[in-house]
């Protein structure tokens, strides 16, 4: 998480320039805990990288049962490809979210995977990303903090809109 | 204008939860639940059993077993291995040397475990429901009750009094063999009617599908002194449905789901 974060930042302070392209998007993505729906911040940086952020809820949790379930997520992409208004980015991300069953359980989620967009002013998106998924929580056995880990995904859609 | 998103948000999140309130038991279907994305562990696995004991608000596991060639306990879902393991074949065709190498086909590659082999220590004021799961498929074929019981009574730990231990049977001339060897039954029914016309009230109760059952057929069998667990359920909307019918416990396939509806 530290090195995200870290990376994160670094590339963020070293991309302010005038030409930088600012993006806001909204957006859903089905994980393997809930389908999350929030919004999202990318910006573009250092030559064809680009650094998101994103705050979600869970709204299977949020909604149906009351629980609100944040989750947020920072992220690096790289447009790899890019002809007229379509452009491919592999990227990366952690996203870190919690909720409260009887204990507070926290996953965090580490992914690699692939954005592909389409759309010049107005765009969509389509992004697919698998990895680790971490879970953290107080273990009622062994009365101290248990950590699993198992296969993750996070399948999403958005529509972003460049500022 | 923008006011107005912020109040619908707003009266979605804030309006009245329509809760149920439930006292009885939660359970994990086959610990983690059957077939459900959010799972960290493939169902009836050694570290599914672990996890869902180590949350906090589970009451306890159903688990289903099947008998290996040697007579020797295994947990175990499905008919046939090649489903889900890298095995083949039945559990009833193979040693328990053969079983002992098996893996499912998930990412953290459970092997398959014996029942002897849980440990039972972590079921103290817990409670566990045994599936016994007597046909098979192979060859064909229905078990007889009684290497069953031998099987069972081989394991120590497990009747020792600390483990809420129920054998879980589909088959109602079961029953009394295996309430006569000291072991508590239910009867595993589709619905209320089912469990009414086999005869089976000999048994200590009944495990029934949500759909099968309506709240006043749980009174009713409270009122004989039978207990009720529900099975089938995943959704919140389906937990408290089941939960309002006020039975003993609840046998669900999403535990996060139903800790959250019953707290």
């Amino acid at each position: 998480m530290r090195f995200f974060l870290s990376l994160f930042f670094i590339f963020i302070f070293h991309s302010v320039n005038s030409q930088t392209k600012n993006y806001f998007s909204i957006q859903s993505s089905l994980t393997k805990m809930d389908v999350f729906t929030g919004l999202n911040y990318e910006r573009e940086g250092l030559k064809k990288l680009n650094a998101f952020s994103s705050l979600e809820l869970g709204l299977i949790k949020t909604v149906f049962q009351k629980r609100i379930f944040p989750r947020a997520t920072l992220g690096i992409s790289y447009s790899l490809f890019k002809k007229g208004d379509f452009c491919f980015s592999p990227e990366i991300s952690y996203s870190l979210s919690g909720l409260k069953i009887d204990e507070n359980h926290y996953w965090n989620e580490y992914y690699i995977g692939y954005k592909a967009i389409f759309g010049n002013r107005i765009q969509f998106y389509q992004s697919t990303k698998i990895g680790l998924m971490n879970e953290v929580f107080q273990s009622e056995l062994l009365n101290k903090r248990q950590s699993v880990n198992c296969f993750g995904y996070n399948i999403a859609i958005g529509m972003r809109y460049e500022i | 204008m923008r006011y107005k998103y912020f109040f619908l948000i707003f009266l979605l999140i804030s309006c009245k939860k329509n809760k149920a309130i439930y006292v009885g038991e939660l359970i994990g279907h086959a610990a983690t639940g059957l077939k459900i994305q959010n799972r960290v562990y493939h169902d009836n696995s050694k570290e599914a059993v672990d996890f869902s004991l180590s949350i906090n608000g589970c009451n306890g596991v159903e688990i289903d077993v099947q008998m290996s060639s040697e007579g020797d306990l295994w947990l175990f879902h499905d008919t046939k291995l090649d489903i889900e393991t890298d095995g083949n074949g039945c559990i009833f065709d193979l040693t328990n040397n053969e079983l002992a190498h098996i893996k499912y086909k998930t990412s953290n590659k459970e092997h398959l475990a014996k029942l002897s082999e849980l440990d039972f220590t972590k079921f103290e004021n817990k409670t566990m429901l045994l599936d016994i799961r007597h046909y098979t498929e192979c060859q064909n074929k229905i078990l007889d009750p009684i290497i069953f019981i031998n099987a069972l009574n081989e394991i120590s730990g497990l009747k020792n009094g600390k483990v809420n231990l129920f054998v879980l049977l589909s088959n109602a001339e079961w029953i009394n063999v295996f309430r006569v060897n000291g072991y508590k039954v239910l009867f595993s029914a589709n619905n209320y009617e089912e469990y009414v016309s086999v005869n089976a009230f000999v048994s200590e109760g009944v495990i029934v599908k949500n759909k099968g059952i309506s709240e006043n057929e749980v009174q009713a069998l409270h009122d004989l002194n039978k207990k009720v667990y529900i099975f089938d359920i995943r959704a919140p909307k389906e937990t408290r449905l089941a939960m309002r019918k006020n039975p003993d416990g609840i046998v669900t396939d999403d535990l996060r789901t139903a800790i959250i509806e019953k707290n």
